[in-house]
């Protein structure tokens, strides 16, 4: 079976935002268990007033969602674990 | 440069529409005299006549093809007949018949032919909007077809107009909007609502060309409209019109006019641009004869028109139900009761 | 349309909000139709306030996707203008509670053109507008206003309560060759700066389906009491039923509408045959309005049914903006166990 991959927040962290500012995850949109492809967008997160989407970095399944949704989080944080295809 | 041929057309669809008024007054007092009562007669309801505006119907709607969409206001007979509406259809209509434009469900002011992209509509002003979505179909669709809204001195200073000129302004679309100034609001005189006296100048708010054509001959509107047209075609965007008319008549049939100072009626019925077109038809070298024919060829076509609407059927009771909608909403007939 | 099942695409996990998957409709028309374009305030650049136009500038640039002059007369009577034409606009009323500057062009030339001409017009146009409250936004920018539009001849009103009914009466709305006044609540939205219940958010296929009108939606089964409700109160009617059943005190059916034009009477009447009680759940104004008219549709085809009737609505006020009034006047979960607890009792 394949390493998970981890959805690290410092991958996507938006260059005006800084090291102490704090992000929200507005919304999921895989369930756990569910499988993905890669560019798939899992979920949505505010910072600093900006919307994006994250999209997956490999294709697989969603394994386990580790910042729930209305959540907040900093740069670094893992919002998710990710199992990948094959 | 006008042509003669065009100078004809332009004859003959004053002419029409002048006449025709003139039957359609006739048949609206029948059953109406000597009380008046509004809904009695062949032809109820409200009736607005144009006598004294054809000037401006003819030479703006000479320089317009079948594809170009036209909006006119309440007093719409003369557009509709320039724009080359079905007359037999439109008579019908305004009879009420089953075989009219809109079936009976429309009348005088909501007239509908899609087959010449016509419509006018009862509520001041607020054929602008839907006269500039024509012209932003053209635009979209890379057509070189125009749009015309048709509005009344008195519209003016409805949101409806200046929304649209600032829209149709911005989006550069193709489309004129002509004011028939024919002086009056139904009561009301034009210096009692605004200050401005050229109706034309509200064009500078919106940074567009705004023309004032102070007489209703037919030439000079055919001039004014036909720079304006092209320039829409070319897409340069659009125009305000301003044409000076008369109203020859009230505002509405059964109109006492208490309001208005004889003069003022006497002087527009004195301004005829009809004898004016016939007299440079003349001087262009028409005979007398063939005015005359064209006149007795437009009235042959307004006699026959009415005499055909007045032998359609009316609507049955049945149909006021048809048409709420292009796909039929099944209707209503929970405990029995329709609708 | 595909075949798609919403069983078949569960499995594939994806969970949309309402709004993504409204834009997943309008970019399927758009795509597929080149009739079809899109436009309003801020719905280019900033991609609708709401978030019902996300992305589609990028994707179908400014001639279909355009930002216009607040002169909702203009734009709005223009769709109508270019609807006639044969186009198939899609016009955004950013909130609904401005159709007040717009209401002539709205009533009297896109409802009525269709019938005045005869049927010789058609108005294949959506009107689509952000509604309710919740959110302590006052009196002119929280209302719904269904009543108002179904009241008048001539519109299909629709009013999705999740994303899966959203996608596919979007794509209803713009195959449709009548104005379609598409009402979708601010709080279903799935935005991030205002976060929806749970519920709106579904599975939605990535194909296109459609939804018809008319076709009132069994969220729940239940043999006790009907709700009949639509837009974000689906959701609490289902919750206030859930409790109900815990406690023991009854199995409560809820009936999500979906559309008010055409409205879907005979499932109403045929709950209400099987259980005899009904409470409507609306977040409009009480009087006058939905509540009142699918009570009275249920008296006229199930009179001899009927046990016990309530309803749920904004009380006759204008929807005030501090916390404890505005909660006092829109129903809430509580309110309708409450009322569903006497209708039983």
């Amino acid at each position: 079976m394949s390493e998970p991959v981890e959805l690290n927040s410092a991958d996507f962290w938006p260059e005006g935002a800084g090291e102490d500012d704090e992000a929200y995850l507005a919304n999921w949109f895989v369930r756990p268990g569910s499988p993905v492809r890669k560019g798939t967008a899992l979920c949505e997160i505010q910072v600093l007033k900006a919307t994006l989407d994250v999209e997956s970095p490999v294709g697989g399944h969603l394994e386990e969602v580790l910042v729930e949704e209305g959540g907040t989080f900093r740069k670094g944080t893992i919002l998710a674990r990710l199992r990948p295809e094959g | 440069m006008i042509s003669i041929p065009e100078l004809r057309t332009m004859f003959e669809n004053m002419v029409t529409a002048r006449l025709y008024e003139e039957r359609l007054v006739q048949e609206y007092l029948e059953g109406k005299q000597p009380a008046f009562d509004i809904s009695a007669g062949p032809i109820p309801g409200e009736l607005h006549l144009a006598a004294g505006h054809e000037a401006s119907g003819a030479g703006v709607c000479i320089h317009l093809r079948p594809d170009d969409t036209v909006t006119g206001p309440h007093r719409p007979h003369h557009i509709a007949i320039a724009k080359g509406v079905d007359l037999k259809r439109m008579t019908a209509e305004i009879f009420g018949r089953s075989t009219g434009l809109c079936r009976g469900k429309g009348g005088h002011m909501h007239l509908f032919d899609p087959e010449v992209n016509f419509a006018c509509s009862g509520i001041i002003a607020q054929g602008c909007p839907p006269a500039v979505g024509a012209a932003l179909a053209a635009k979209k669709r890379g057509t070189d077809a125009v749009a015309v809204a048709f509005l009344g001195e008195g519209a003016i200073d409805q949101g409806g107009f200046l929304e649209s000129l600032n829209f149709a302004a911005v989006q550069r679309l193709p489309v004129l909007f002509v004011i028939e100034d024919n002086d009056w609001a139904i009561s009301m005189p034009k210096e009692q609502v605004t200050d401005v006296k050229d109706g034309s100048q509200r064009a500078r708010g919106f940074a567009l060309p705004g023309v004032r054509v102070d007489s209703d001959d037919a030439c000079d509107v055919y001039e004014a409209a036909g720079e304006a047209v092209r320039r829409a075609r070319d897409g340069n965007g659009p125009t305000l019109l301003e044409i000076q008319v008369h109203r020859r008549m009230g505002h509405f049939m059964g109109d006492p006019e208490t309001y208005r100072p004889d003069r003022d009626t006497e002087l527009a019925q004195q301004r005829d641009s009809i004898e004016r077109l016939a007299a440079t038809l003349r001087r262009h070298g028409v005979s007398a004869e063939d005015v005359q024919a064209m006149r007795d060829r437009s009235s042959e076509r307004v006699e026959e028109a009415i005499a055909w609407a007045k032998e359609q059927p009316e609507p049955s009771p049945e149909e006021a139900y048809e048409h709420v909608f292009t796909d039929p909403v099944e209707p209503y007939t929970a405990g029995g009761v329709q609708s | 349309m595909s075949t798609t099942t919403e069983a078949s695409t569960a499995a594939t996990g994806r969970q949309l909000t309402m709004s993504r998957a409204i834009v997943e409709a309008v970019a399927h028309e758009m795509r597929e139709n080149p009739e079809v374009f899109l436009m309003g305030e801020d719905v280019a650049e900033y991609g609708g306030i709401f978030s019902s136009a996300t992305g589609l500038l990028d994707q179908f640039g400014p001639d279909r996707v355009m930002n216009v002059p607040i002169s909702e007369t203009a734009y709005i009577g223009a769709a109508v203008g270019a609807a006639q034409a044969g186009m198939r606009p899609i016009a955004e009323l950013m909130f609904v509670d401005f159709f007040g500057v717009a209401m002539d062009q709205i009533y009297n030339n896109m409802a009525k053109n269709t019938y005045m001409s005869g049927g010789a017009v058609s108005v294949p146009m959506v009107l689509t507008a952000g509604v309710g409250g919740g959110y302590n936004d006052a009196g002119q920018h929280s209302q719904t206003l269904y009543g108002t539009f179904a009241h008048l001849p001539g519109m299909k009103v629709v009013v999705p309560s999740n994303a899966y009914d959203a996608k596919g009466l979007m794509h209803s709305a713009i195959r449709s060759n009548d104005p379609v006044v598409y009402l979708f609540h601010k709080r279903l939205m799935g935005l991030g700066w205002m976060p929806s219940p749970p519920g709106p958010k579904t599975a939605v296929p990535e194909e296109d389906y459609t939804i018809p009108f008319g076709k009132a939606a069994v969220v729940r089964e239940g043999g006790d009491a009907t709700v009949v409700t639509l837009g974000i109160h689906v959701q609490r009617a289902l919750d206030a039923a859930e409790e109900l059943r815990s406690a023991g005190a009854g199995e409560v059916e809820v009936i999500d509408l979906r559309s008010l034009v055409p409205l879907d009477s005979a499932t109403v009447v045929e709950s209400v045959r099987k259980t005899g009680r009904l409470l409507v759940v609306d977040e409009d104004y009480r009087s006058f309005g939905v509540t009142g008219e699918v009570i009275a549709r249920t008296a006229e085809g199930a009179l001899d049914s009927l046990r016990a009737v309530r309803r749920l609505a904004l009380p006759d006020v204008p929807i005030p903006y501090a916390r404890p009034l505005e909660n006092e006047v829109i129903p809430g979960t509580a309110d309708i166990s409450t009322a569903l607890r006497s209708l039983l009792s």
